[in-house]
């Protein structure tokens, strides 16, 4: 899965805390980045570097909502559900959006294009109710209509092998400048 | 040491006591959850809440946890008065609308802290009407049966399961509203700890699966303490029974043996009792009469061949069935031996004879280093869960093993190099190299060289699988310690729970005498009680059978001497009946029986029954026998009182000093067990399901494997076996060629084999074989 010298990269990173356990998120954030999500191959080379068992990982894959365990779509859309974006009709975007795609919640839409998920406050409460697209696109002031015509716009986007889609990418940039 | 006041009652507290904790041990009626005497405080419940009092005068009240609040003298808490009731009800009321109330069907309801907190609390009325969260329930494995939605996330789960028993199998998942407590995949916990789960829950999220299918209520089930009698330890035990048969067992706390805790083999062994082919009716010839018949045709076999009679007990029997055999062998002009083996009784008594300053568990939690010897998990599981808590803290704990143990697992994931793998034979060497004060070679010389003067270290052995040797070179390290001002206690893990009364007995009545006595054929009517000399790991008794003419078996187990008894004798366990039991520290614990199994005889019955002796005068004359015995005036059975091991077994570490065979080109038989596996516990059917290793396979290490040109296409043949007497043993799986599995924890030259195939083969725990012994066959086809 990894390169030798990432590999070297991931064990230089965890040898520099004193616990080799603290380095756990930033190995699942790696192998996150390289495959889209958290395969059982991937936990068991986080096992091998930090000594956490499967079920350890597996509760800090679940605790932080940034680490996925299943896989996603090309795009992965997070809808605030949190009070001013309830307070903003967030249900019925869902809804709207589990409509459109047609399929529940953290399932990829049948055509690949999207998964959609809950998300806690965004910080976007003046742009209520709000989503964030790949973790970087903010999508304001939704309403059914317009989270309809986003939707179909990610699904018509071409589908480009060289954008990995979401995720902050640690390895290869700030990571890497900031570790090495 | 200061008071402080709650509700204006006055409560003294030690320094760095909290507030909870000195109220509860006032004996306040404090409410709480997620606080436990051995896991600490977690503040995750809030259900210690209490109001305390302003100080100074414009100051308001406030509300404080107190299971997070540092006990100060002279602070005065609300916790009825104030509005800490209040909210400790909303608290209540709040874990209650996650909660299905569905106490009628619950396993745990009348033991539930959850309903007795609800009740303290007067939340009475439920106002909530929205939707409940709901999960899944995870299968896990035939001893604990889960209800996740029971759940009310005080943590004590994973603060037990991870944090105090190093378990790495089962964890808390998401967070907030969703959090839940499971282990990633289906099926039984790793740990040998995972039966705490049941009793640390103080809701219906873990139940016993193993009493849920004989369930009773918790009120009609006859109680009391009692001795575990599954291993050395002796924890205290609170065994349940209803209607003639075991339900449950749980732990019955004592701060001088088990503080809080027992083993899966405590708490699920016992139920060897209830086992389907238990003896449960007295049998002669294969037909079942009543007792006091079969006890009459007993007695005519014995006045009959009186003069040629042996009674053949084991150290998993306690004291006083002992005694009761050894009257009535003497009564007969028989012979007597509470231990199957020579070998066995042999290690025993030097184990116990070099033993120092014997550690109990709470000194093995407190220490400041350890080394251990042997297989520990799988021999005294407690005495693993007090080394873990060394771990814990970071102290060094060094492992010397021939076989996979768990605890070696432990060791290994945070410090490989404290883990020293070798055979057996080569345990001795390898001791003495642990001081630098001898001429250190391979090892690591000089353990706990950066520990300072003053400082106390343990050091644990298992019995079983050390020779004499070993165990001397173990006593001589201690003296190395000791000559650097560190404090060392040595003891060791024996084999069967009641392994120091037997040797204290032994010391009367030694098993070489009978054994002896029977190969020459001066006995033979042979009587049996909780032994198996002709089954499982008793290679020198097997030569002996043609010699017995007659055999009467009193056992409460369907063992193989059993299948093969002309007599036979339904036996009570030791929740069943009364006893005394010697632990491996020494210590004297007598126990009741907790419920009555009717049909059941006790060795006293037999007694009574065979030579006579009134119950009362027997157990007279067993305290003034064990006065005199072990020079102990006012005798209490209570465990507060142990026994000098040193004086008690002086002079018996020399017998039979086994010259060590230091040959390169052979191999040596290690045991092969787990935690569950001891001679009882074995029976036990829920436990037994899960045993990790299986029967007839030779696991061995890579490295052996190559040496010896094995591989997954070959099979491995064991040749002859030979006993102390070089006499050949005719077993059925001599000649049966075994597959083998590839095993990085076995060290290297051993070939470990549970119990079951050690049968088969007739090789006796740590018999060395010539490697031109062994033979290779290729797999058919």
């Amino acid at each position: 899965m990894f390169t030798p010298d990432e590999l070297t990269h991931l064990k230089q990173h965890v040898n520099h805390y004193p616990e080799p356990r603290a380095g756990a998120i930033y190995c699942l954030y790696a192998v996150q980045d390289k495959v889209g999500h958290i395969n059982d191959k991937g936990i068991e080379i986080v096992t091998e570097l930090t000594g956490l068992s499967k079920t350890q990982q597996e509760e800090l894959i679940s605790f932080y909502t940034l680490l996925r365990r299943r896989p996603i779509g090309r795009n992965v859309l997070r809808i605030c559900d949190s009070i001013s974006c309830h307070v903003m009709g967030s249900k019925a975007i869902l809804d709207a959006a589990i409509k459109q795609t047609g399929v529940p919640i953290g399932e990829i839409s049948k055509d690949g294009s999207v998964t959609v998920l809950p998300s806690i406050c965004l910080g976007l409460c003046n742009k209520a109710p709000a989503a964030l697209l790949n973790e970087m696109d903010e999508v304001e002031n939704l309403n059914v209509h317009s989270i309809n015509e986003y939707l179909n716009k990610l699904s018509e986007k071409p589908h480009d092998l060289n954008n990995k889609g979401s995720g902050s990418n640690i390895i290869a940039t700030s990571g890497r400048e900031n570790n090495s | 040491m200061g008071k402080f006041y709650i509700d204006d009652q006055e409560v003294n507290f030690e320094p760095g006591q909290n507030v909870l904790q000195a109220a509860l041990k006032a004996g306040i009626n404090a409410p709480y959850f997620c606080y436990h005497e051995a896991l600490g405080s977690a503040g995750a419940c809030r259900m210690c809440t209490m109001e305390l009092e302003p100080t100074k005068e414009g100051e308001n009240s406030r509300l404080v946890v107190t299971c997070l609040q540092a006990a100060q003298d002279g602070q005065r808490y609300r916790l009825n008065k104030g509005i800490g009731d209040h909210v400790r009800q909303g608290v209540v009321e709040y874990y209650m609308t996650r909660h299905p109330h569905d106490c009628p069907v619950c396993d745990e309801a009348g033991d539930c802290q959850l309903q007795d907190m609800t009740i303290l609390s007067h939340h009475t009325y439920r106002r909530f009407k929205g939707a409940k969260r709901t999960y899944m329930d995870q299968p896990m494995g035939p001893l604990i049966y889960n209800t996740a939605n029971r759940c009310i996330t005080c943590y004590r789960c994973t603060r037990f399961y991870q944090d105090y028993a190093l378990g790495d199998d089962f964890g808390v998942y998401a967070s907030g509203n969703r959090t839940t407590f499971r282990r990633s995949e289906e099926g039984h916990f790793d740990s040998p700890f995972s039966g705490n789960l049941i009793d640390v829950c103080p809701t219906g999220t873990f139940t016993d699966k193993v009493f849920r299918r004989k369930f009773s209520r918790t009120w009609q089930l006859e109680k009391n303490e009692s001795i575990c009698g599954h291993c050395s330890v002796g924890c205290h035990t609170e065994p349940g029974g209803r209607d003639n048969s075991l339900r449950r067992v749980h732990p019955f706390p004592n701060t001088k043996v088990n503080a809080h805790f027992i083993c899966d083999r405590g708490r699920f062994g016992e139920h060897f009792s209830e086992a389907n082919d238990r003896p449960l009716s007295a049998q002669i010839n294969g037909v079942v009469v009543d007792n006091q018949k079969a006890l009459d045709h007993i007695k005519d076999i014995l006045t009959k061949s009186a003069g040629r009679i042996g009674i053949l007990s084991s150290p998993d029997e306690d004291v006083s069935c002992h005694y009761a055999l050894a009257n009535i062998a003497e009564h007969f002009n028989g012979l007597f031996s509470p231990f199957v083996m020579p070998q066995t009784e042999d290690r025993t008594a030097a184990a116990l004879a070099l033993s120092r300053n014997t550690p109990s568990l709470t000194d093995i939690e407190t220490a400041d280093g350890a080394i251990i010897v042997g297989a520990l998990t799988e021999t005294a599981p407690m005495m693993d869960l007090a080394v873990r808590q060394l771990i814990k803290a970071g102290k060094t704990v060094h492992m010397l093993h021939a076989s996979p143990t768990l605890l070696a697992d432990i060791v290994r994931k945070q410090h490989p190099d404290q883990i020293h793998q070798a055979a057996p034979k080569n345990w001795a060497q390898i001791i003495s190299s642990f001081d630098a004060s001898h001429e250190a070679e391979e090892m690591g010389p000089n353990l706990f060289a950066n520990l300072d003067t003053g400082k106390r270290i343990i050091i644990l052995g298992v019995a079983v699988e050390m020779d004499i040797a070993s165990m001397h070179a173990l006593h001589d390290l201690c003296q190395a310690f000791e000559n650097k001002q560190l404090t060392v206690q040595l003891g060791f893990a024996l084999n069967g729970a009641n392994a120091t009364g037997s040797a204290m007995i032994s010391a009367q009545y030694p098993s070489k005498q009978l054994l002896d006595a029977v190969r020459k054929k001066e006995i033979d009517t042979l009587m049996v009680c909780g032994a198996d000399p002709f089954g499982f790991g008793a290679a020198d008794w097997l030569p002996a059978r043609e010699h017995i003419k007659q055999l009467i078996v009193f056992d409460n187990v369907n063992s193989p001497t059993l299948q093969i008894a002309d007599v036979i004798l339904p036996h009570a366990t030791w929740s069943e009946r009364r006893g005394i039991s010697i632990n491996y520290e020494g210590r004297i614990q007598g126990f009741n029986h907790a419920y009555q199994r009717a049909g059941t005889l006790t060795a006293v019955n037999l007694a009574t029954a065979l030579i006579g002796i009134s119950a009362n005068n027997f157990y007279e004359q067993q305290h003034n026998n064990i006065e005199t015995l072990t020079g102990l005036n006012e005798l209490h059975y209570n465990g507060c009182q142990c026994l000098n091991l040193h004086t008690q077994f002086e002079g018996r570490a020399e017998a039979n000093q086994v010259s060590i065979d230091t040959n390169k080109d052979s191999v040596q038989v290690v045991r092969l067990t787990w935690h569950g596996g001891s001679n009882k516990a074995s029976y036990a059917t829920a436990l037994a399901s899960i045993k990790p290793w299986k029967d007839n396979i030779i696991y061995l290490h890579p490295d052996t494997a190559k040496r010896l040109q094995l591989n997954a296409e070959t099979k491995l043949k064991l040749g002859n076996p030979t006993n102390a007497n070089d006499n050949p043993i005719n077993r059925s799986g001599m000649d049966q060629a075994f597959p083998i599995i590839l095993n990085d924890n076995v060290a290297v030259d051993c070939l470990a084999l549970t119990r079951t195939t050690l049968h088969h083969v007739g090789h006796l725990v740590n018999a060395i074989i010539p490697i031109d012994k062994l033979s290779i066959i290729a797999k058919e086809g």
